[in-house]
């Protein structure tokens, strides 16, 4: 079931995914509009999630079935994201904790707690935001930071550390974003209107409370921003640390989430409940082409910019990470970006919605 | 005596001749009345029939121009027509008379005419539209008579309407009567709406049984007989029993989906508490597992 507000959503968080990583690892620029991107994959992967499972069942496949393919499909993600570290960024970066490890897990404890009343998702998600921040302390989360990047020793204690808190996407905070992403589309896309019959007339639930929580997040982020200052020591040191996205503090994980249940809940009134947005709108086809392979443009963007650098440094003799964030100048490096996604969306319209292709199509291959 | 419509002699005329043969055919003496059912309580105007409880309805005199005018009303139109008025009693006026009779029952009838002669009163009937001849001295006992049976055929008639419109619903919010689980907790609410609907059904259907199933009245009277009659006719018992039984069906499905329900909700909110608890027994087996972690780490 593909909706365009979510179609539309993934190509803006893919738009800031390759123009953020082409600026930063080709000319060390960090991007203003970075720490955007992840969240609205991490949200959207939870929304697609209950739209896919809604998908199935529509279909009539059981849920045993519905459990069995969301394991494979969660070890999958997790798998190519293991994959993803070693190949990309070098077998010492292995246990980095990427955000395919996160939303591969992500997935496999969606596929827990969809049967269980909302309450479940929800209260996971608030306790981990709550504990994520005593977790770092307790961990020590800047001691696995050397230079702005995570450094653990290859230690189980270490890896299981990064993997749960100190990590560049570790599970705490950020499965609240794929819970939210959950909670939210059983909320907006109720099954009933999955299931009621042909002509029925389903009543749209208020999209009021979708806005209203994520404007009550954003706002309650940027009180907490100012006022951090005001705040007791051990609230305003410990819990609201600034916004920052390595470690993702109270104030980011809460204020991203507000923004992107706000751009969900609006673009859903704007266009999904807009009767006179066609279908076949250019933006909109445009938004289905890159969302359909979201997958694989997030590997593949990796490849394209990363791996010519490990190649150049090997050639010219020099040490494989040492034209990282020095390659080029920045308008150098965001044109190439923009070339790449154009290239991209050309290709991809040449092959046709039809074709299976990318990493999307062995996932189903392999776990469906 | 009980006729049907293919007895009667057939009038040779074009049809575009009819209008003006039924409006000019009828004798002096003819009342046509137009009459709207209505809840005691809400009865404005003549009162032509009362229907004691537990229906509680009045038949009430309308202007023809209201009829139809929404469809929350029964209404029913009704032609006396005197015997005695028709002139000179011929064999061919009187046809000419029962066929014009016949015709403007039939002008927007959906269903077969019925048509019943019965000690010398000629009737004619649809669910719209019914027309009598009769001699004036009988005339208001017979008009109250078809008045009656022709609001319980309509009641009846209406509460099918409403029962078969019931049976897709039924048949969607069957799984729910074995199993109701997270996905159709949605749908709590309308089954419920939909419960109320078939339990204030089965109450309209409740309220006719008492004249559906009423007894022969002793001695007999033209006008009893008359509603004996058409409650044969209509077959209004046997369709009341079908109903009747196949609204338990309905009911029977409904009380489950209830019971499923309210079992469900009773149960999640049992398990919503533990998972809370569950939850956060986690996090302090989490908290005790990173404690032991970070100590072991480098």
């Amino acid at each position: 079931m593909r909706y365009s507000s979510v179609d539309l959503l993934r190509t803006v968080a893919l738009f800031v995914m390759v123009f953020v990583h082409f600026g930063e690892n080709l000319s060390g620029y960090t991007m203003p509009f970075a720490g955007f991107g992840a969240p609205l994959f991490a949200l959207l992967s939870g929304l697609s999630y209950y739209l896919w499972v809604q998908g199935q069942r529509v279909r009539g496949v059981d849920e045993e079935t519905i459990s069995k393919v969301s394991v494979r499909r969660g070890l999958f993600v997790f798998c190519v994201g293991i994959a993803f570290n070693i190949l990309v960024w070098l077998p010492e970066d292995t246990f980095n904790w990427d955000v395919l490890t996160l939303i591969g897990v992500a997935l496999l404890l969606l596929n827990q707690v969809r049967r269980l009343p909302r309450i479940v998702p929800v209260a996971i998600a608030a306790m981990s935001m709550l504990i994520s921040p005593v977790l770092r302390h307790l961990a020590d989360y800047n001691s696995y930071w050397q230079n702005g990047y995570f450094d653990p020793d290859l230690s189980l204690s270490d890896v299981i550390i990064g993997f749960l808190s100190t990590g560049y996407f570790p599970i705490f905070p950020w499965i609240t974003f794929s819970l939210v992403g959950f909670v939210t589309a059983s909320y907006v896309f109720p099954s009933s209107q999955f299931r009621s019959r042909e002509g029925d007339a389903t009543a749209l639930p208020s999209m009021i409370p979708v806005l209203g929580i994520g404007a009550s997040l954003l706002v309650f982020s940027q009180f907490a921003l100012r006022l951090r200052s005001q705040m007791p020591a051990a609230l305003g040191e410990k819990f609201f640390t600034g916004w920052t996205m390595f470690p993702p503090s109270t104030e980011y994980v809460l204020g991203t989430l507000g923004m992107a249940m706000m751009a969900f809940g609006t673009l859903h009134i704007l266009v999904d409940r807009n009767p006179r947005v066609p279908n076949d709108a250019a933006v909109l086809t445009v938004a289905k082409t890159f969302s359909r392979y979201s997958f694989t443009i997030y590997i593949l963007h990796h490849l394209v910019h990363v791996w010519p650098l490990w190649m150049y440094a090997v050639y010219r003799g020099q040490e494989t990470t040492y034209y990282w964030k020095q390659a080029m100048p920045l308008a150098t490096s965001l044109t190439l970006a923009a070339c790449f996604m154009a290239v991209l969306l050309v290709l991809l319209r040449w092959a046709g919605p039809d074709r299976r292709l990318g990493v999307e199509s062995w996932m189903r291959w392999l776990c469906d | 005596m009980i006729t049907s419509t293919e007895d009667l002699p057939k009038l040779n005329i074009e049809a575009s001749e009819q209008h003006a043969v039924r409006s000019t055919r009828f004798p002096d003496g003819t009342q046509r009345l137009t009459v709207r059912f209505v809840d005691r309580t809400a009865s404005q105007g003549t009162v032509l029939l009362e229907i004691p409880a537990p229906v509680q309805i009045n038949a009430i005199e309308v202007s023809p121009d209201e009829i139809g005018a929404d469809g929350e009303h029964l209404d029913v139109e009704i032609l006396a027509v005197p015997v005695a008025n028709v002139p000179n009693e011929s064999t061919a006026d009187k046809s000419h008379v029962l066929q014009a009779m016949q015709d403007w029952v039939e002008e927007h009838a959906t269903q077969p005419t019925l048509v019943m002669t019965f000690q010398g009163v000629h009737i004619f009937w649809t669910t719209r539209r019914v027309a009598f001849l009769a001699p004036p001295n009988r005339s208001n006992s017979i008009r109250q008579a078809l008045l009656e049976a022709s609001y319980f055929e309509l009641e009846q008639r209406r509460i099918e309407h409403l029962a078969y419109a019931t049976w897709p619903n039924a048949e969607q919010d069957l799984p729910s009567a074995f199993e109701f689980n997270e996905a159709t907790l949605e749908d709590k609410k309308r089954i419920q709406e939909r419960f109320e609907a078939l339990l204030r059904i089965r109450a309209r259907l409740s309220r006719i049984s008492l004249y559906v199933y009423a007894p022969h009245v002793y001695p007999p009277t033209l006008a009893s007989q008359i509603g004996e009659r058409m409650r044969e006719r209509t077959q209004l018992a046997h369709r009341h029993e079908v109903l009747w039984e196949q609204l338990e069906v309905y009911n029977e499905i409904y009380e489950m989906c209830a019971q499923r329900a309210s079992d469900y909700t009773l149960t999640r909110s049992a398990n919503s508490l533990e998972w809370v608890i569950i939850i956060l027994l986690l996090i302090q087996i989490l908290f005790s597992t990173f404690d032991l972690l970070t100590s072991t780490g480098s």
